[in-house]
């Protein structure tokens, strides 16, 4: 950034492109987050959607997901990607007026896509409900943005490629191969087609995609972001090289395995469901390889804990994300399993995934950033820390919320009277939900009134003011020599 | 193994998952207690203070990896796994379903045989076994006919009053929860006309009155012509063929004159589903006590 180093030579980074993805992303985790605890609220008070179908929970749940993970997740993932990888090549973006297509066709696409959920137009495939020819659409930006990350690097100045550019490579890649493979349909009209596969087949399926979208978006892309931004922001090398490479290796060959532990005693060959259960557990060992090297990489950069909400954060989301990844392999577990399968337990570590680890690390990566897109001191430091703690509030009440209520749900459902019947008839279990789910609501509304504190701390960060143009550095260290 | 098509695929994936395993073993433990060279790259920096540590990855990490990879050998050995090996335990799915059923019977067997045979009055005088029933029918009758079975959204008969469409003897209702029924009522209004609609509902509502109708009454007629056969001459209903009184003023499908005579123009289709399948004879017996208690 600073002036003095750089190359005059160089063309200027793109980083417009980088400031418009992170605004659109704060608009979508707004829009996402409000629908999640709308359709929270109908949990608890069923009549809110009206009798209209477009406010129904099934709907609105489908909006809320896609929105969260495809809005808000993507969009961000897009921009820091874009952003990180031409500071760690020395190079400008590839193709930038292809990033500006890949920005504006990504929001078309989830707009006219939100739309379409409301209509009740969708294929039935959780996490991937968009119909025939958004799948179509989706594939093409995807590919687009893969030209230009990739172009991007086959540009650099420096040889070795950074960390955090296998992960963003290998969200790309991977998620490029789920989504085409998983969407494989036969049109009947313009917004109704059906599968190619059926039955367990498309279980399987289904859930290679499911569990992949998991772990290639929302666990590899934000581990890009985390391996870029955690480092700058702590002003320290990431901590081990090793652990690192281990890490990413071990991680995208054991998680391609894990996704049939979504239908343990279902229908699907035995096979399949002890290989997920092998994979699952051997994943926790990268994901708390990763957790360590994350936090490891602070230490001795401890005193900015205090005066750094980003950096705050981010060492949370790390706290998050080493407790998801512990939860997890323990579910995939088929004695586990059998409590947990079918409960809010599920929903409560999910949440505990995507508002601890992955929605903590990308408002610290926004704090982070923002400013720095602009070249502006953030416009308050205390607002942030108050949104710092309305995060850590709302997440803990949700997964709090979740786990007594999934876990009552698992233990009644298999409780039994003196004569064999069931003790417990479903009735019985979800009339003793509500205060469960009030609190799901709190927890929710309390973690929204963070992010739309955060909205109003980066738009009046960066009112009025442009992107500054930074060059790339004047190249210097051992692998400079491409 | 019955999901592969030819012995070929067990191998398959057999080969694939063990070598694959072996790999990451290898590529772990070699980048592991590798030498710290000073090619790993500390040097380079990337962005300002950008760069990656030499650290070595800590010890715990290695055992904890090392203990994983030992616990899925020895799963893979234990159960189905790799391909069409079954594992040294012979589990199967089905395996442990049966088990759970034996350990099931052997646990419950005795009491749920005694309730099959014991009489409908000793079992409404046990208050627990009530209570259960009461869940049996929560779970598996009052999705329609509603938890505490009194009917629900005029389609569902209620089934605590007097009226039973199919018999409210215990045979009756025992032959109705395991086979099912299916009623008919046919629509007339083809054959009667709006105003035949009308004038029948009309006479129809009367008849449970008790109320004195001319015998010139043009709905009479058309009850006469075409209503008897099923209901009855005095509207009492007939329940070998599901068809219920008129008289007892107990309405399923509502008692207004447009339901009536929208049951008459349009006819109805009352559809109780067999339960044969889903219940065994003790939660039959359960249901049929907790159904014909005194209240």
């Amino acid at each position: 950034m600073s002036a003095k180093n750089e190359n005059p030579k160089s063309e200027f980074y793109h980083d417009r492109v980088v400031t418009a993805l992170v605004m659109l992303a704060i608009v979508w985790a707004v829009l996402g987050m409000a629908a999640g605890v709308y359709v929270a609220a109908e949990l608890v008070w069923p009549t809110l959607d009206f009798g209209e179908p477009w406010l129904s929970f099934g709907r609105l749940r489908t909006v809320h997901t896609n929105v969260v993970i495809f809005g808000f997740g993507v969009s961000a993932l897009m921009g820091t990607a874009f952003y990180s990888v031409q500071r760690t090549c020395h190079v400008p973006l590839f193709l930038p007026r292809l990033a500006w297509f890949v920005c504006i066709a990504w929001q078309i696409i989830l707009l006219l896509g939100g739309l379409s959920l409301l209509a009740g137009i969708t294929s039935g495939k959780e996490y991937a409900e968009l119909e025939w020819p958004f799948d179509i659409a989706i594939a093409l930006v995807w590919v687009c943005f893969g030209i230009i990350f990739f172009g991007t690097i086959a540009q650099r100045k420096i040889k070795p490629i950074y960390v955090s550019n296998w992960f963003y490579g290998g969200l790309i890649i991977v998620i490029t191969m789920i989504h085409v493979v998983n969407s494989l349909a036969m049109p009947a009209t313009l917004f109704k087609s059906y599968s190619l596969f059926a039955g367990a087949q498309d279980a399987i399926l289904q859930w290679w995609y499911g569990h992949n979208a998991v772990g290639f978006l929302l666990t590899g892309g934000f581990l890009g972001m985390m391996y870029y931004f955690l480092p700058k922001q702590a002003e320290r090398p990431i901590w081990s090289y090793r652990l690192s490479i281990i890490a990413f290796w071990a991680f995208t060959y054991s998680y391609i395995w894990a996704g049939p532990h979504h239908l343990h005693y279902s229908a699907i060959p035995e096979w399949v469901q002890s290989l997920a259960v092998v994979m699952s557990l051997i994943l926790l060992a990268p994901s708390w390889a990763t957790m360590i090297n994350g936090i490891m990489t602070v230490s001795g950069a401890w005193q900015k804990l205090r005066t750094d909400p980003a950096l705050k954060f981010i060492v949370l989301s790390l706290a998050f994300y080493g407790l998801a990844t512990f939860e997890g392999p323990m579910m995939a577990i088929k004695s586990v399993n059998v409590v947990s399968h079918f409960t809010d337990w599920t929903i409560g570590h999910v949440h505990s995934g995507a508002l601890g680890w992955n929605a903590l690390i990308t408002f610290g990566t926004f704090y982070f950033l923002v400013p720095r897109l602009v070249g502006r001191e953030l416009y308050s430091v205390r607002l942030a820390n108050i949104h710092f703690w309305l995060a850590l509030a709302g997440t803990m009440l949700y997964v709090l919320a979740m786990w007594g209520a999934g876990v009552s749900q698992g233990l009644l459902w298999l409780s039994l009277d003196e004569f064999g019947e069931l003790r417990y008839s479903f009735r019985d279990i979800m009339a003793s939900m509500p205060p469960y789910y009030l609190l799901r609501l709190v927890a929710g509304l309390i973690f929204l009134s963070g992010a739309i504190l955060m909205t109003f701390n980066l738009f009046k960060t960066i009112s009025g003011a442009r992107t500054i143009q930074v060059r790339p550095p004047a190249v210097r260290g051992a692998g400079a020599s491409v | 193994m019955a999901d592969m098509p030819t012995d070929f695929w067990g191998g398959w994936i057999a080969v694939i998952t063990v070598v694959s395993l072996a790999a990451l073993c290898w590529f772990v433990f070699s980048i592991y207690f590798a030498a710290n060279g000073q090619d790993e790259g500390e040097a380079q920096v990337w962005d300002e203070t950008l760069g990656e540590g030499s650290n070595p990855a800590p010890m715990w990490w290695f055992w904890l990896i090392l203990s994983l990879m030992v616990f899925s050998v020895i799963y893979l050995i234990l159960y189905p796994g790799l391909g069409s090996y079954s594992g040294v335990l012979k589990w199967s799915q089905g395996g442990r379903l049966d088990e759970s059923f034996a350990s099931y019977r052997e646990q419950f067997g005795e009491v749920r045989q005694s309730i099959a045979k014991a009489t409908l009055e000793s079992l409404q005088e046990d208050p627990a076994i009530m209570a259960s029933a009461r869940r049996v029918f929560d779970r598996k009758c009052g999705i329609c006919h509603g938890s505490d079975a009194r009917g629900q959204a005029s389609r569902f008969p209620d089934l605590m009053d007097e009226a039973w469409q199919w018999g409210g003897d215990v045979a009756q209702i025992e032959k109705t929860i395991r086979s099912g029924r299916q009623a008919v009522m046919v629509g007339w209004q083809a054959v009667l006309g709006d105003d035949g609609v009308k004038q029948l509902a009309r006479y129809v509502r009367e008849l449970g009155q008790g109320g004195q109708t001319k015998d010139d009454d043009p709905g009479k007629t058309s009850y006469q012509q075409f209503c008897v056969a099923c209901h009855g001459v005095t509207g009492e209903g007939n329940i070998m063929l599901g068809a219920p009184s008129l008289v007892d003023d107990v309405w399923l499908y509502g008692d207004s004159a447009e339901d009536i005579e929208q049951t008459i123009a349009l006819g109805r289709n009352g559809f109780m589903p067999a339960f044969n399948d889903r219940l065994d004879d003790t939660q039959v017996r359960m249901l049929l006590a907790w159904l014909t208690r005194i209240q």
